[in-house]
């Protein structure tokens, strides 16, 4: 049985990003720029060249680690809702390491560098997964015994609940749904550069994995998110943007001069320097909440 | 194969027709500056950016400024709709020339092109060149 969620799902993301242009062009709730969009479509374009290019490896790599699985889970309903909560924290767990290990992160910030947050955002997606490896983060559930044909299937649904969450559209959904699952204004924090905003909300579909971690921020209505990365790229070549932190991670290592600086230039935060002279997320969050106390020191 | 080059080529005519459409509906907007705006910007980039000095550069899609706390020396510039900023310090400037009343910047970071900022005079691009060599 061969069954996409994302290939299924493909027209509605065309009709709904041509809705949401249309909504914006006439309502002015939201932006679109034309070579930012057109990035994010060759971006997400390009993910399913690289994609199927490369799939074999994440099936070689479950070959290699299914003999070792507890027991076989069998297709069922049941099954297939477990399998989709417990993908979901894996999805958690990955997501969390792509923003706080530059290794991963250069394959995961293809999709936070643009400015701009749209349906298109959604589809901005990286090319260089089969370079991090990050599917080694799916193998709890291979070893539970879940059928990888069950980790495709539950993976493609999660990756099309994502597609919606990415709007300025949609203020907030009604509360016990913002409660349990994400949603477009949880996102909208997990995009955004602002100080108070940064390395939260990594949730895929129920937020309720951020506030069980404390990483859920909730978005405050007095500041308005800025999306994009933290040094935004001047360019939309979608190569640069695809391939820039790995390059960036090529030059670090060249210029190492210990193991130290090595592992640090890999697995440390993304901005991590031997001596901190770069702006980590943690150095940007003190800095901001320094300067918001010497601004208002009754607080 | 058939099925996939089919499905290759419909996506293609797709990201272009859809590339096609958002160019109709918002047209192709260049982002313009001026000192506050550029100050503003840095600010949310840099907490507690303090505006010293400034210069906009004749086209006002870029401005040079300085953080009055340190000395710093800062470029924003417009990338399509948006702005991008960067610290114009010798670790970051690959090269800086002056030609006229333009200063030619190349930089260490591969991911943004050479800019090339104009000025209306002569002297504010010295001045300017001048500041970075300091920064």
């Amino acid at each position: 049985m061969h069954f996409d969620p994302t290939q299924l799902a493909t027209p509605a993301f065309i009709l709904l990003v041509i809705a949401e242009m249309l909504f914006i062009r006439f309502s002015g709730r939201g932006r679109y720029e034309v070579r930012d969009m057109a990035t994010s479509l060759i971006m997400g374009f390009g993910s399913v060249i690289f994609g199927t290019a490369f799939g074999f490896i994440f099936v070689w790599f479950a070959h290699l680690v299914m003999p070792y699985r507890l027991m076989t889970v069998a297709w069922s309903i049941p099954a297939v809702a477990i399998c989709f909560v417990l993908d979901d924290l894996t999805y958690y767990v990955w997501h969390r390491s792509a923003h706080r290990i530059r290794w991963f992160w250069a394959e995961h910030v293809t999709h936070h560098s643009s400015q701009h947050y749209n349906l298109s955002t959604a589809l901005r997606q990286p090319w260089g997964g089969f370079l991090t490896i990050g599917f080694i983060f799916k193998t709890p559930l291979l070893l539970l015994g879940f059928p990888l044909g069950m980790l495709a299937l539950v993976g493609g649904i999660n990756l099309v609940y994502q597609f919606w969450i990415h709007t300025e559209v949609i203020k907030k959904m009604p509360r016990w749904f913002e409660a349990v699952m994400n949603t477009p204004s949880h996102h909208r924090v997990h995009h955004a550069t602002n100080a108070r905003y940064l390395d939260a909300n990594y949730a895929g579909v129920f937020i309720v994995w951020d506030k069980m971690f404390g990483s859920f921020v909730p978005e405050d209505e007095n500041e308005r998110p800025r999306y994009g990365i933290v040094k935004n790229l001047a360019t939309f070549n979608p190569f640069k943007v695809a391939f820039h932190e790995f390059i960036g991670i090529a030059k670090d290592l060249a210029s190492a001069r210990s193991l130290r600086e090595v592992v640090g230039y890999i697995f440390a935060p993304p901005g991590w320097s031997p001596d901190g002279s770069r702006e980590t997320s943690d150095s940007i969050k003190q800095r901001w909440a320094q300067f918001r106390s010497a601004q208002s020191p009754a607080e | 194969m058939t099925t996939q080059i089919y499905y290759l080529v419909f996506s293609i005519v797709g990201v272009a027709a859809m590339v096609g459409l958002c160019a109709f509906l918002f047209g192709r907007e260049v982002a313009k500056l001026d000192t506050r705006t550029a100050a503003a910007r840095l600010a949310y980039d840099v907490p507690g950016f303090r505006l010293g000095n400034s210069a906009l550069s004749a086209d006002t899609r870029s401005a040079m400024l300085e953080d009055a706390r340190d000395g710093s020396v800062w470029l924003v510039t417009a990338r399509g709709d948006g702005f991008v900023t960067r610290r114009l310090s010798r670790r970051d400037v690959k090269a800086a020339s002056r030609d006229g009343a333009a200063l030619n910047l190349r930089f260490f970071d591969f991911t943004f092109p050479a800019a090339v900022i104009a000025f209306h005079d002569e002297d504010v691009a010295r001045d300017w060149q001048m500041r970075m060599e300091r920064a």
